[in-house]
């Protein structure tokens, strides 16, 4: 009965975060009556350049994540799929679209007054995943607004002329992005404030990023990968210095526990990294079930700290000093994803630094149902990591938000035989 | 018709096997094209054939190694040929990565199918007007054209590749003029021999496919084609595969008939043509910037499919439109409601089919096909 009980040691700082989000949803439900422009973003998004204008800026995914974590999705899955929307449409963007189509039509519900979102001025779309433009086309129908977007080459040739010539080519796209919002929002752009949020905020980011990156490392596990993707919620889309503040206190809050040598699980036997995307709707079950086996999902490619190398990329130390040009780290930062890179690369630059560099025991492949960038490759992931590492993986098929695609009898058991496996090896 | 009989002939052995064999006859080159619009010119400049690549008839079975089985069956089919070394006749590949299961498909093929020496995978944008589309999409041409004559030591020249297109041109000229008899009398061929004519030009040199296409236009007597009185539809979608056949005979085998179509094996493959300058590199991408039939996996809002398609059951007075998706393919899925829309719009009768690469029965499409072609009827 002892080992029931056991459960993650929750970094404290992320009991804020649902706060900050419903604060930040809150300030875009007030932005029309303030005068503010509102961008509904889908895909990667520089939420820096709309920041700087001030205007009101969600990622969608991140909205469609909100309503399938407060278990409301299927209100509005039914609805995209009810106008024509199939089922293998992805499902963020059933959800979206549904709420979009509920607000056209002027019939949302008052209690999900949590979830709403005022109309779009205009839509923008980066296109790393090629569903994203085309879910931001049906957005521009739906409300009959403008739409840009940055189309976002996938890079086959893994050499830095072709990277960096990718990197260019997503400049000039946002060169002209600045021009369209100002355009749409009728003043020339706020370049100081992109500067202040560029070098001022990202960079002190960028840094407690690469810091906690290191921590994370520590065995056992400081905070568990379940702590550090849902840390990861508020720099998807807030850019105010309250994030920085949020990621100055989670950064004291984990050198605290260095210095006290408090840990995610206290008892931690086994080490497991997580790839893909989150199926929001089973972290409780999941985590509930880990635990209590001194099991501990110590990284993942989806979360803030324990990204490795991907975190670099994302925040290039020194690419602060591209010439101290801001679009320029944006188009970094937007072309890096790995949407857009090799399996080779992924290999490379991903797992092979999860794996080695956290002492991972196994992996568990998410394999997303309707989300074909997590997805594909999977099954040869799997092989390559047990070739390279000689460690087990499991792939689980679920989705990560629809969940009528998670079926828990086949994830419970691929997940104990994988830890069948590890401790067989490990005793 | 003699043609007509050839065409379906071709198409009863497995386009692998039949290729193997034209290749030893001939002692030509064979390079695979995987993803929608590989500009094919710049490969048969090179004397080389290009063909596009299918998934085939066969059990998935390897492929179900590489892949969940919520991918389309294109992408599983083609991996599967590629794994069982059923494509190892290829010389190369080219795969334009119209959509992300494609992408996907670039790194599994090369880890296992090891005989393919080159694979060659090509990013086109996807944003079609924009401004710097046109000179990135050239970019990307030039980079194809010289790792292609890098490979195969040999240059393609500007004269080579005007003639190649001129030869893909009477291509589509031909077959534009089929259709339009089609259009006009759907009688003159079953759908699926329709789709016979296509596939066949789709892997077979284009000189020789215009010569018998030349045979069967001037076979094809329509005096002898009075007033069809059935229910005429339109086909759109199935995209990267051909049409499972038994739903062309069954739309037949229930009082209709197909008057036209924006299928992949379809009006899709050939409806543009290369308006050949001085630059052919950059005719190439035009035709891409400015393909007729308004693609799923491309956005330009000046090209709306739905609006598309109303005007072509205007244009051929047909009674329905049967969307077909093959099954997981998601950039159909996003464009589809948008259609639908626009039918409903114009009040044109609408009927969505998924394809899927295994089927146990078609009893259930049957039903809801023969129910759409009622429902015309009574209209
Ligand atoms: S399919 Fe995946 S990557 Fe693409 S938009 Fe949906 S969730 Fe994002
Ligand atoms: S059918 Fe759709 S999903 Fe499949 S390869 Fe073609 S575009 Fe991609």
């Amino acid at each position: 009965m002892e080992e029931q009980r056991k459960r993650y040691n929750r970094l404290k700082c992320t009991a804020q975060i649902s706060g900050m989000m419903d604060k930040f949803y809150e300030d875009i439900r007030r932005a029309p009556s303030e005068g503010r422009k509102v961008c509904w973003c889908v895909g990667a998004s520089p939420f820096e350049i709309l920041a700087a204008q001030d205007v009101a800026s969600f990622h969608t995914e991140n909205q469609a994540a909100r309503i399938s974590a407060g278990q409301e999705h299927m209100y509005y899955i039914d609805k995209a799929e009810k106008e024509g929307w199939p089922t293998d449409t992805c499902s963020y963007t059933r959800i979206n679209v549904g709420s979009a189509l509920y607000i056209v039509e002027g019939q949302w519900r008052e209690d999900h007054e949590r979830y709403r979102v005022p109309k779009p001025d205009f839509i923008w779309a980066g296109n790393t995943c090629p569903a994203m433009v085309q879910w931001a086309d049906s957005l521009r129908r739906i409300f009959d607004v403008p739409m840009f977007g940055v189309d976002c080459p996938f890079i086959y040739d893994d050499d830095d002329e072709t990277y960096m010539k990718t990197v260019e080519y997503t400049r000039s796209q946002l060169q002209d992005f600045i021009t369209f919002i100002e355009e749409n929002t009728g003043r020339p752009y706020n370049w100081d404030a992109l500067n202040n949020i560029v070098f001022g905020r990202m960079r002190r980011i960028a840094e407690i990023r690469a810091e906690i990156d290191e921590l994370c490392k520590r065995k056992p596990a400081i905070m568990s990968a379940f702590d550090q993707m849902i840390a990861m919620g508020p720099y998807n889309q807030l850019r105010n210095q309250e994030l920085v503040e949020f990621y100055e206190e989670m950064l004291l809050e984990i050198k605290d526990r260095v210095k006290n040598g408090i840990v995610a699980l206290p008892d931690e036997k086994y080490r497991l990294m997580w790839r893909g995307n989150f199926p929001w709707y089973a972290v409780g079950k999941m985590s509930r079930w880990m635990a209590p086996q001194d099991i501990c999902l110590a990284t993942s490619g989806y979360g803030f700290g324990g990204v490795g190398p991907h975190a670099r990329g994302l925040f290039p130390p020194d690419g602060f000093g591209t010439d101290d040009d801001p679009l320029t780290f944006i188009a970094w930062n937007v072309t890096t994803r790995g949407y857009t890179r090799t399996l080779d690369f992924k290999m490379r630059e991903e797992v092979h630094e999860y794996v080695d560099g956290y002492e991972i025991d196994g992996a568990i492949l998410h394999s997303p149902r309707s989300c074909r960038p997590w997805s594909m490759q999977e099954y040869d992931m799997a092989k390559l990591i047990e070739k390279r590492y000689g460690i087990p993986v499991a792939v689980i098929e679920a989705d990560h938000t629809d969940p009528r695609y998670y079926n828990e009898a086949s994830v419970d058991l691929k997940l104990q035989a994988l830890i069948e496996i590890i401790k067989e090896r490990k005793g | 018709m003699k043609t007509l009989s050839l065409f379906d002939k071709m198409n009863s052995q497995p386009y692998y096997e039949r290729l193997e064999e034209w290749k030893k006859e001939t002692g030509k080159k064979i390079i695979g094209c995987w993803g929608l619009y590989v500009p094919e010119e710049m490969i048969h400049a090179l004397d080389i054939l290009p063909v596009i690549l299918f998934n085939g008839r066969e059990p998935i079975t390897l492929g179900a190694q590489h892949w969940q089985s919520y991918m389309c069956g294109p992408v599983r089919g083609v991996t599967d040929l590629a794994c069982k070394g059923k494509l190892d006749f290829l010389d190369g590949m080219v795969i334009h990565d119209c959509c992300h299961e494609i992408r996907g498909s670039v790194d599994i093929i090369k880890l296992n199918a090891h005989n393919i020496k080159y694979i060659k995978p090509i990013w086109f944008p996807k944003i079609l007007k924009q401004k710097q589309t046109k000179q990135r999409l050239l970019e990307e041409l030039k980079k194809l054209k010289g790792s292609l004559e890098d490979f195969w030591g040999k240059e393609i020249t500007v004269d080579a590749l005007h003639r190649s297109i001129e030869i893909y041109n009477e291509n589509s000229d031909l077959m534009a003029e089929l259709y339009e008899m089609r259009r006009r009398h759907p009688g003159i061929m079953k759908a699926g021999q329709m789709q016979h004519i296509i596939l066949a030009g789709m892997q077979m040199p284009k000189e020789e496919h215009n010569q018998l296409l030349k045979d069967l236009l001037s076979e094809i007597r329509t005096d002898s084609f009075s007033e069809d009185e059935r229910v005429k539809i339109i086909l759109s979608g199935s995209l990267c595969g051909e049409m499972p056949e038994e739903i062309l005979d069954i739309i037949e085998d229930v009082g209709g008939c197909v008057v036209d179509d924006d299928l992949y094996v379809g009006s899709r493959y050939f409806l543009t043509r290369v308006s050949d300058g001085n630059d052919p590199l950059e005719a190439l991408a035009d035709r891409y910037i400015d393909m007729v039939p308004p693609c799923p996996t491309t956005q330009d809002p000046s090209n709306d499919l739905g609006q598309y398609l109303v005007n072509m059951v205007e244009k051929s007075r047909a009674g329905g439109i049967i969307n077909i998706i093959t099954k997981f393919c998601e950039a159909h899925c996003h464009i589809y409601p948008w259609v639908r829309y626009a039918c409903r719009d114009a009040g044109i009768p609408e009927l969505l089919i998924e394809t899927e690469h295994e089927v146990t029965s078609f009893d259930p499409i049957k039903t809801r096909i023969q129910a759409f072609v009622e429902l015309i009827k009574g209209e």
